[in-house]
């Protein structure tokens, strides 16, 4: 194949080697004792034997016909290993798609398989979504029935009046009283602030 | 060519014509033939690839799901899941053989043994124990002709997996369906409502939210196998379905709940035909709870044909009426809460005779004291330049016989009389709450106006939508009107704390200051005649910073008084929602506007 790109050298060779075995011709006919073919009557007085041509051999038909294949495409636009080319792309895409095809329809079943899956997990999600549900409903019923009491009234605890001993600590003296709710209105300055701070604490 | 002649030549002849004309027949039915595929090929062939693409193609309904119902925290009240229809062939049923398991994997077994009947009946053995249903049944519904019957409906996922199991496609099969889920009974039973069996909403609020709860479904259209299953890669058009909207309401499940519990406490202790209680938020006139003495399972058939108690009863509300009136008088610069008055026990008037509900010695009461013992003479004499366009115009300031706004199914908006509507009795008793009618909402909305300084706020009962893609929509708040001034709304709201100091024993709440109203009317009971009551008492906790407006109604109570009956179970409502919300206590009250004098 390398020759293709050199067609020029390939059928100079090729021509050559025609000749050669046109000139091997010749010698085998020069051996016979017969003069070269062309009919030309180099030495005088001897007589003109008939002359016939022989072809070649049998074994180099096939590079015969190769050879004239190649002459021919030469002739043509496109040469051959264009077409060659061609012809390689389009079976390769032609069994490139097939195999695309294959693996698409493959993936979708799969896909759908998935698709069954998801849809399955869904409903059983939505099921024990509702199961929770209903569960959490009936929480409170359940608290009542075990004697449990809805809560009656918050514990306060009136800070009004209430002196703290430092800064730091006052905040985290509110803070520890877990339903501390001082009073809203206070008259003293030193209350405003202490129930401020129990306010955020809150 | 030697040939040929050799062929045609003697007696070789006669056989060559014969089978000439033999080839040449046969050429020309090959040539038919040929004619006939390019035909059907060729010039017919786009034709008859569309025939037969059609035929297989199926434009399938992808449905959506209905949006879900949840509470202001976001507990789910209502919700939608899938469930099968489970459809039968009975043709297909009655020709069925049962395959045993030792020759094929895709076989049917009875309790891992071979099936010993066939046809209708093998079916209805197989399906029986999956469906809970009697197999003579389901061998009744599959023994018809037709190619469609339905056996089940509502089925789970789960059995219908385990009926697909059964390898019976193509007579047994399921058809996706939904089913709305109600996971808190009968709390709010009539006031969810239900669906119908299309999914959509024709009670309650399912009904009132339903544009926004339905959602829009899709389509996807394929083509089909033999056995109804998609082909992959075939799928040309579809729209994928958007999901409805969840709804949020502005009920506190938990308030709710506990709330019902107190009712029903209360109507066992009382006796009461019914009881209504409402609790709104003062800020936001968002109602926390809405609550009844009925049980009604939200989605069943009662659910939907009844409206719920809450919202469609009217009553009169009695007494309660005179906060009303007393917020008029003072509006118009009539009167001053501390005006003082000396009211009898009976008063006649244009001929007509009113009398106060307790026997009483005259009494030097100022206008705030008129409030405090309920006196409907002290009403009448404080009302005398009050002229009746005036009680008319306040009554619909503060919302009596107007539309709420909540557009609830089957709310109605009470009964008030034009002025001139009133003959002269009724100019009088309209200013004690009776003569006119009001549900118990517009009844609480009529008093948040106090609790609100003199603003009348729209309720709402939905906070929010939440689209599919998780777009949240808060409900806009309705136009607030300003009722009367603060400085009216502050006196009112003063003499009510008298009125709730004054049932304190039965109806108070520890640690905090209530301004309230008890009412007892005389209504039309069953007979015609007034012969039933109407108890009820209203609220506002806690008094100095109003955060809650509680009204509670029953329906001939033992007791009969509202401050008695009605009373006491505010005070449990109250005491419930001061703690679960860590209401800050009050400090103690000092601007007492004297009730004697």
């Amino acid at each position: 194949m390398a020759s293709a790109r050199h067609p020029g050298s390939a059928s100079s060779a090729r021509l050559s080697a025609r000749r050669t075995s046109h000139v091997r011709a010749s010698d085998a006919s020069r051996r016979d004792g017969q003069s070269p073919a062309g009919g030309r009557a180099s030495r005088p007085g001897t007589k003109r034997p008939e002359l016939r041509v022989v072809d070649n051999s049998k074994a180099k038909r096939a590079s015969e016909g190769l050879n004239s294949l190649w002459r021919w495409t030469k002739t043509r636009t496109s040469p051959m290993m264009h077409i060659v080319v061609a012809v390689v792309f389009l079976v390769a895409s032609m069994l490139g798609s097939l195999a695309l095809r294959t693996q698409m329809i493959e993936n979708s079943f799969e896909s759908s398989e998935i698709q069954a899956n998801i849809t399955t997990l869904t409903q059983d999600v939505e099921d024990d979504q509702a199961k929770l549900d209903e569960l959490e409903a009936q929480l409170p019923q359940k608290a009542e029935d075990l004697k449990m009491q809805p809560a009656t009234s918050s514990v306060t605890i009136d800070l009004q009046g209430y002196q703290p001993t430092d800064d730091s600590s006052s905040s985290s003296d509110s803070s520890s009283s877990s339903s501390a709710s001082p009073s809203a209105s206070a008259s003293s300055s030193s209350s405003a602030t202490s129930s401020a701070d129990g306010s955020t604490a809150q | 060519m030697k040939r040929l002649k050799f062929l045609r030549s003697g007696k070789h002849g006669q056989l060559f014509n014969r089978t000439l004309a033999v080839g040449v027949v046969l050429a020309l039915m090959a040539v038919a033939c040929f004619g006939q595929l390019i035909n059907v090929q060729i010039i017919q062939g786009t034709e008859y690839a569309q025939a037969a693409t059609d035929s297989r193609t199926l434009t399938v309904t992808v449905s959506a799901k209905r949006g879900k119902i949840t509470d202001v925290n976001g507990v789910v009240l209502a919700q939608s899941v899938e469930r099968y229809t489970i459809i039968g062939n009975p043709t297909a049923a009655q020709e069925f053989t049962p395959t045993s398991c030792s020759k094929s994997s895709t076989c049917q077994s009875l309790d891992g043994k071979d099936l010993t009947t066939t046809g209708a009946a093998a079916v209805a053995q197989l399906l029986a124990p999956l469906l809970d249903m009697d197999a003579t049944t389901i061998g009744g519904m599959l023994s018809g002709t037709g190619q469609y019957v339905v056996l089940a409906k509502d089925v789970t996922p789960e059995v219908k997996r385990k009926i697909d199991d059964l390898n019976l496609g193509g007579i047994v099969y399921g058809e996706l369906s939904n089913e709305r889920l109600y996971s808190n009974g009968t709390l709010m039973g009539a006031l969810l409502g239900g669906v119908d069996a299309d999914g959509n909403g024709v009670a309650g609020l399912e009904q009132l939210e339903n544009s926004v709860l339905t959602g829009t479904d899709g389509y996807e259209t394929y083509q089909q196998g033999l056995y109804g299953e998609e082909i992959p890669g075939t799928l040309t058009d579809s729209k994928a379905a958007v999901d409805g909207s969840d709804v949020t309401l502005t009920i506190d499940r938990d308030v709710q709940w506990r709330v019902e519990q107190i009712l029903q406490n209360a109507k066992t202790t009382y006796n009461a035909a019914w009881g209504i209680a409402v609790v709104q938020d003062v800020e936001t006139g968002e109602i926390r709870a809405l609550a009844d003495t009925d049980s009604i399972e939200a989605g069943s058939d009662d659910a939907k044909l009844n409206v719920a108690k809450s919202v469609s009863e009217t009553f009169e509300p009695g007494s309660i009426g005179k906060v009303f009136t007393m917020s008029g008088l003072i509006q118009e610069g009539l009167h001053k809460m501390s005006d003082k008055f000396t009211v009898p026990n009976t008063l006649t008037l244009d001929g007509q005779t009113y009398k106060d509900a307790e026997e009483h010695a005259t009494g030097q009461w100022t206008l705030a004291g008129i409030l405090e013992q309920s006196s409907n003479v002290g009403t009448i004499l404080a009302s005398s330049d009050y002229t009746d366009e005036e009680r008319y115009e306040y009554l619909t300031k503060f919302g009596i016989g107007q539309k709420s706004g909540l557009e609830l199914p089957g709310e109605s908006q009470g009964v008030l009389g034009t002025a001139d509507s009133w003959d002269g009795r009724t100019r009088n008793t309209i200013l004690f709450g009776q003569g006119y009618s009001t549900n118990a909402l517009q009844l609480t909305n009529a008093i948040a106006v106090i609790a609100n300084g003199g603003v009348k706020t729209s309720q709402k009962i939905v906070k929010s939508t939440t689209s599919a893609d998780g777009h949240v929509t808060e409900t806009a708040s309705g136009s607030s009107t300003r009722v009367v001034d603060e400085d009216t709304a502050k006196q009112v709201m003063n003499a009510m704390e008298s009125v709730a100091e004054h049932y304190e024993k039965f109806a108070g709440v520890t640690g905090y200051r209530v301004a309230a109203k008890s009412g007892t009317a005389e209504v039309a009971g069953s007979d015609g005649t007034l012969s039933s009551i109407i108890s009820d008492y209203t609220a506002i906790i806690p008094a100095d910073n109003p955060k809650f407006v509680v009204t509670v109604v029953l329906k001939d109570p033992e007791g009969s008084y509202g401050g008695l009956t009605a009373g006491p179970v505010f005070a449990e409502i109250g005491t419930f929602l001061m703690q679960k919300y860590s209401v800050p206590t009050s400090s103690k009250r000092t601007d007492a506007i004297p009730t004697e004098w």
